[in-house]
């Protein structure tokens, strides 16, 4: 009896380490951000590029593409934000990073027009794209994605904040959203997440 | 009103000055101004970045470390934020209640905490930050920061930007904030949320020296 018992744990043992042996050293298999599952189709949109030209976020379909809504005049959490999905660019395989792109959205059209996102971006990623629009097409795309959008109160030198997503969206090859990231990742657990998604595709 | 000094006052849901209004902003004028920004800028034009780091730490019960401001784009009215820890070494509480620069680096200054309600980031004016005895304020990335805002030129990496600080007891003192990067690649591991270390390494102001 002693000695079943004995074996039983052993056994135990040794799949305990046999799962643990895997999930550290293993490939990756779950993602850090939370995955939308079923991957869900999100609303297109037409918006301006810094170029003036009319952009759909359609255009981009047959690559990944992350959808960041914020705004230029935000200090903390969009810059954080781009910036780690900056560095995460950065630290992915050439190829991989082809498969990207990364999108930001204004959600305050009435100080951010086109060039101003455009520099904005490229602050961070000469290859980031920052897109605006008219304040009613942005309207639109904030109820139709039911973005949660606050307007803070106008101050007496006109400057104002705007409550913004806490995360980023990212879009599979055919448009369809996969996973939320948050502004608290790190480039590192982005970057694995971007090159997990890649691979499941 | 009292703040704590944690990462993130994670679900303190205070509505403060934050209208829920159908999407896009900056149609409406409101009548109230936040006392805090008068305050906090009243101070611009005394400060002189050389020296007046070095005189302040060798008496002030406040140190600092980590103090280092968010380069940027140049856009036109643009805003940064600066970040450091700040511990408070007396046996008494203290309050970090303005800070300043020069005009010439941001017509105004205001101490903001970050705050997240359900899926929406919002950010805050505060009106001063506690420190208690022993205790160390971190102000960084998602949290509480001392905003700067309407930059007349972009701040470039590497450059420093003076930021007088005030508090209820201890003397105002004057930091040098090192200018970094916007991608976080070159503050790798000091500064992001969630894997920040007590003590920052780079740009940290101790007596004889700062990078």
């Amino acid at each position: 009896m002693r000695s079943k018992t004995n074996a039983l744990g052993a056994m135990l043992l040794a799949a305990a380490v046999l799962l643990t042996a895997c999930g550290t050293f293993g490939p990756q298999q779950s993602f850090h951000a939370h995955e939308s599952d079923p991957p869900t189709p999100v609303p297109d949109f037409v918006l301006v590029a810094p170029d003036g030209a009319r952009t759909a976020l359609s255009d981009f379909r047959g690559r990944f593409v992350v959808v960041y809504f914020g705004y230029t005049h935000c200090p903390d959490v969009c810059p954080t934000t781009v910036g780690t999905f900056a560095a995460a660019f950065d630290q992915l395989p050439a190829q991989v990073r082809d498969r990207y792109r990364f999108v930001m959205v204004t959600v305050d059209p009435a100080r951010d027009t086109p060039e101003i996102m455009g520099r904005y971006v490229a602050h961070f990623d000469p290859e980031f794209i920052g897109l605006s629009g008219s304040p009613a097409e942005i309207d639109q795309l904030i109820s139709a994605w039911n973005l949660p959008v606050e307007c803070g109160e106008v101050q007496a030198d006109g400057s104002y904040s705007v409550g913004h997503p806490a995360s980023a969206w990212v879009l599979d090859t055919q448009g369809r959203e996969r996973l939320h990231v948050s502004f608290t990742a790190t480039p590192e657990e982005v970057a694995a997440d971007l090159q997990l998604l890649a691979r499941k595709g | 009103m009292q703040f704590r000094i944690t990462r993130m006052p994670s679900l303190a849901v205070v509505g403060l000055g934050v209208a829920l209004l159908s999407a896009a902003c900056g149609g409406q004028a409101a009548p109230d101004a936040v006392p805090a920004t008068a305050t906090a800028s009243a101070v611009s034009s005394t400060t002189t970045a050389a020296g007046s780091a070095a005189a302040a730490t060798t008496s002030s019960p406040i140190s600092i470390k980590g103090a280092w401001a968010r380069s940027t784009p140049g856009n036109p009215g643009e805003n940064s934020a600066g970040y450091a820890q700040l511990t408070n070494n007396a046996t008494q509480m203290d309050r970090l209640v303005a800070a300043s620069v020069p005009e010439s680096f941001a017509k105004a200054v205001e101490l903001h905490r970050t705050v997240r309600a359900g899926d929406v980031m919002r950010m805050e004016p505060v009106q001063s930050f506690e420190i208690a005895p022993g205790a160390t304020l971190t102000l960084e990335p998602g949290g509480n920061h001392i905003m700067l805002l309407n930059l007349p030129t972009a701040l470039k990496p590497g450059t420093r930007v003076p930021v007088t600080l005030r508090f209820e007891r201890a003397a105002p003192m004057t930091v040098e904030f090192e200018v970094r990067e916007a991608t976080g690649a070159s503050m790798s591991g000091t500064s992001m949320p969630g894997m920040a270390p007590a003590t920052g390494t780079a740009g940290a102001m101790t007596p004889g020296g700062m990078r």
